[in-house]
């Protein structure tokens, strides 16, 4: 893969994680106005950090292979 | 709002939110600079992309832990949320296989592939996405709270 298409899959990632952590946070500021209502927002909130977690590792795992690409 | 235990949980959440996306954009725009850079400039862009991701790890662990606190504490739920929290946390760190670089040039790429910029406008529609998708979100949501309310009455 050349170097271009990582750099273009890294921002792909990048995006998908902003992306992630923009709905969540949009969610979590949802949660005071109907505490009744909160337990099932908060376990998405739960299940999408989760996946923001795994993504910021691929992200990472995609740098690493830049880097090597790079030489270093 | 009638919980200021809830309130006080959502907006240190808020808050880690806030910081984890400066990190994040922080990243894309090193990640941005990387086709116009020498190697050794790019190199140096790399390792801090790595950096900011791995503060960015830390800071969604820190808002696991506070969601479930908020989970536990503030809304007196007994069953678990954080059944694959350790799964998530033990996340085994996956390095795909260094690619060949295919052109060299003045600086890392020679020739800049435009759609590497096309991700710039991104930035500015992802309010407008993460709107809607929480809005569908908490269209499911509300549907799976009528249909819990109606399961209850239906047995009580």
């Amino acid at each position: 893969m050349s170097l271009t298409s990582q750099i273009a899959e890294l921002q792909t990632t990048m995006n998908q994680i902003v992306e992630l952590v923009e709905e969540s946070r949009a969610l979590t500021r949802k949660i005071p106005d109907s505490v009744s209502e909160s337990s099932p927002k908060v376990k998405t909130i739960f299940e999408m950090s989760q996946d923001s977690m795994k993504k910021l590792k691929k992200a990472i795992g995609q740098a690493e292979s830049i880097k090597r690409t790079l030489g270093y | 709002m009638n919980n200021p235990s809830v309130k006080n949980h959502c907006d240190e959440i808020d808050q880690t939110f806030r910081q984890l996306v400066k990190h994040l954009e922080q990243a894309q725009k090193l990640a941005r600079q990387i086709p116009n850079q020498s190697f050794e400039e790019a190199n140096r862009s790399v390792r801090l992309i790595i950096e900011e991701y791995q503060q960015s790890i830390r800071q969604v662990n820190h808002n696991l832990d506070l969601l479930e606190s908020l989970w536990k504490r503030a809304l007196g739920q007994t069953q678990q949320l954080s059944s694959q929290k350790q799964a998530a946390k033990g996340f085994s760190k996956g390095v795909a296989v260094a690619g060949i670089i295919t052109s060299l040039g003045s600086n890392v790429v020679g020739s800049v592939n435009p759609n590497l910029h096309t991700n710039d406008h991104l930035s500015d529609s992802h309010s407008m996405v993460s709107e809607n998708n929480v809005k569908k979100r908490d269209d499911q949501l509300d549907k799976d709270t009528i249909a819990r309310n109606q399961n209850n009455t239906s047995q009580g």
